[in-house]
């Protein structure tokens, strides 16, 4: 699964479990972002059986005028975990509107492949 | 030009068609679907609140009109717990938002909604009149509410559901138009931009539209028209210019040709000033060389006579005289020898005549037309070459031929030239030099042929050998113009020179018209 295409799905996950309010998608979430944000892994990549191999895979150059040696897409995973925690667990009266932002943004971002978060991140210093 | 070509390919093929196209639709949308989600947001934030601040009273007005509605219903109703009155209830129940509804009347209660623990109850009395018995009754009906942040969540969740819905439509309808509104002109014009970097310079824009890609299309196609215009009038230039160089190119050929029969014209007034000069030098070395050649001819004739005279008187005085026998007999060998000189004498003195003669007619004749034998100009020739034809075996064959009128002096230069040029190439050969002339005649010709067993004319070199300066020898041995005037002068006469040539050997051909031409 494509990154575009995770985002999208996230997004409409984020929507419909907020929708029918369904708390446990919710831990799902939670959980499954942080072991991808935490462990660096990707779940919803599945093994190149028909792809090609990784190591014939054309790794991205390091680039040195990254501040942070970080993925930005590890850290947007980190980062919607915690924005879940705060609006759905912690402060979910206040904050009631922002797993629905989320949604719409990230289902926004899988439509468009344009991330604000992402550019946000870059912008700070992630790979 | 190629350069520009290919990096515009690249560009079109790599960079426009795949992403670029794709972007700008993207990054529309992007933006748009942002502002739409944000402006949704603050609509829903502002319509949430207003909805949480408004609901207690709008709770309380709904349990009021439920509570009207209700005894209405019952007022209609046979005053049982029957499934008609609770059917006619659960009617007017569904149309509010309360969770549950008991309905007290009559000492009858019907509950409707679901119960569950946290729900909120409240209690309206009233009363109805019922239609059936013209009896007031008493009706209590009690509301139970859900918590109003549920209630609350659940309007939030429901408009902003129908938001996501709204924008995914939206959304679709957005890159749609985009594509049709911006990127497909792009397209257009970019496949356009295309054909023009491939030199297709025909094609037009076909946009009929207000907007800026009307206005760019229009002046793209007026640029190209203008590029059109200028390319034809640079083509018209261009083929100007090519002309031009043609007939440049044509008049420095003839002005080539004329300077080259200019300075073929010139070495053949050189070469015959040069023969004119040595003809009148020879004229005169030879009429000096005549007079005491014919002396010491004259004289030997003369001291011949006067030894074998002399011989006689000595042998006639000597004879009968034992001791003159003995003196006779040794001055004899001497008269002898002395004789034998005088003949040696004779012969070298007869031939410097000869050849003396042969100049003097050589430079006599320079060109003045007469009528000789060919073959006499040819003898006389190769009498003046004796000492280079001594280098190889030289073989003549000489026919009857007869007279015609002609330059000897010129005929003899050509013939001095083919020879000496078989000489050259019989000794380069690295064979035993041979050279054989031969003069026969025919209906119509004169023929001269005359045979060197050298390695032959390169073919390279074949085309050129008649043309002026035109030599295969090194430098300093040749200057290139004998074979070119001597083809001059057989045209003069109206002959034609030709040769054959293989490894084995070259044969000239000198063809002399029986009668001169003209």
């Amino acid at each position: 699964m494509s990154e575009t295409l995770f985002r999208l799905v996230l997004g409409s996950l984020l929507i419909i479990f907020q929708y029918f309010d369904f708390t446990y998608g919710f831990y799902f979430l939670i959980i499954y972002l942080a072991a991808e944000g935490i462990l660096n892994a990707r779940f919803t990549q599945f093994p190149p059986i028909f792809k090609k191999t990784q190591k014939d895979v054309k790794q991205p150059e390091q680039n040195t005028k990254f501040k942070i040696n970080f993925e930005a897409t590890r850290a947007l995973r980190l980062v919607i975990a915690i924005f879940l925690v705060l609006s759905t667990l912690t402060f979910k009266t206040d904050l009631w509107f922002f797993p629905w932002f989320m949604g719409f943004m990230l289902f926004t971002s899988g439509i468009t492949s344009i991330c604000p978060m992402q550019l946000l991140l870059k912008r700070i210093g992630f790979r | 030009m190629i350069k520009f070509r290919q990096d515009t390919d690249a560009v079109l093929k790599s960079d426009i068609n795949k992403d670029w196209q794709t972007k700008i639709a993207v990054k529309i949308t992007a933006i748009v679907l942002w502002v739409v989600i944000a402006v949704s947001f603050g609509i829903s934030v502002f319509i949430s609140n207003r909805y949480h601040r408004l609901l207690p009273a709008r709770l309380d007005g709904q349990a009021n009109q439920m509570t009207y509605e209700i005894a209405r219903a019952l007022s209609n109703s046979d005053l049982a717990n029957s499934p008609q009155t609770k059917k006619s209830l659960d009617k007017v129940f569904t149309r509010f938002d309360f969770s549950a509804v008991d309905v007290m009347f009559a000492d009858q209660q019907i509950s409707l909604g679901k119960k569950v623990p946290g729900l909120i109850s409240d209690n309206r009395p009233s009363n109805f009149l019922s239609k059936k018995n013209q009896q007031q009754y008493k009706l209590t009906v009690t509301t139970y509410l859900p918590p109003i942040d549920e209630i609350v969540a659940r309007k939030r969740a429901e408009l902003l559901g129908q938001i996501w819905l709204g924008i995914i439509a939206f959304a679709i309808f957005l890159i749609i138009m985009i594509q049709k509104i911006v990127a497909k002109p792009f397209e257009i014009l970019v496949n356009a931009t295309k054909e023009v970097a491939n030199g297709n310079m025909s094609i037009r824009v076909p946009m009929e539209r207000k907007d800026e890609f009307g206005v760019l299309a229009r002046f793209f196609n007026e640029m190209l028209d203008y590029v059109g215009d200028q390319q034809d009038k640079l083509k018209a230039e261009v083929q100007k210019y090519r002309d031009s160089q043609e007939a440049l190119l044509i008049a420095m050929d003839k002005a080539e040709a004329a300077n080259n029969q200019f300075k073929a014209a010139q070495s053949q007034l050189v070469q015959s000033e040069k023969m004119a000069s040595l003809g009148a030098m020879i004229s005169g070395i030879g009429h000096e060389i005549n007079n005491p050649c014919n002396f010491i001819i004259n004289n030997l004739h003369g001291l011949n006579k006067s030894f074998e005279k002399l011989n006689e008187i000595i042998n006639e005085i000597l004879s009968g005289d034992p001791e003159g026998e003995r003196v006779a007999a040794f001055l004899n060998p001497h008269f002898s020898k002395s004789q034998e000189s005088i003949s040696l004498i004779q012969e070298g003195a007869d031939r410097i005549a000869n050849i003396v003669t042969s100049l003097r007619t050589f430079a006599r004749s320079e060109g003045s037309l007469q009528d000789v034998d060919l073959n006499d100009v040819i003898k006389s020739t190769l009498r003046i070459m004796n000492h280079l034809l001594a280098k190889v075996d030289f073989k003549e064959e000489y026919s009857d031929i007869s007279l015609i009128e002609c330059s000897p002096a010129r005929l003899g230069q050509v013939i001095m030239n083919i020879v000496a040029n078989g000489i050259y190439a019989a000794e380069k050969s690295g064979r035993r030099p041979i050279l054989s002339l031969k003069t026969y005649q025919t209906s119509e010709w004169i023929n001269v042929e005359i045979f060197d067993n050298g390695s032959g004319i390169p073919p390279e070199a074949q085309k050129n050998i008649f043309d002026p300066f035109y030599t295969t020898k090194p430098v300093g041995e040749g200057t290139g113009l004998g074979l070119s005037i001597s083809f001059n002068i057989m045209k003069e006469h109206g002959g034609i020179l030709d040769f054959q040539t293989s490894s084995n050997g070259t044969t000239f051909f000198m063809r002399l018209p029986t009668k001169p031409k003209g």
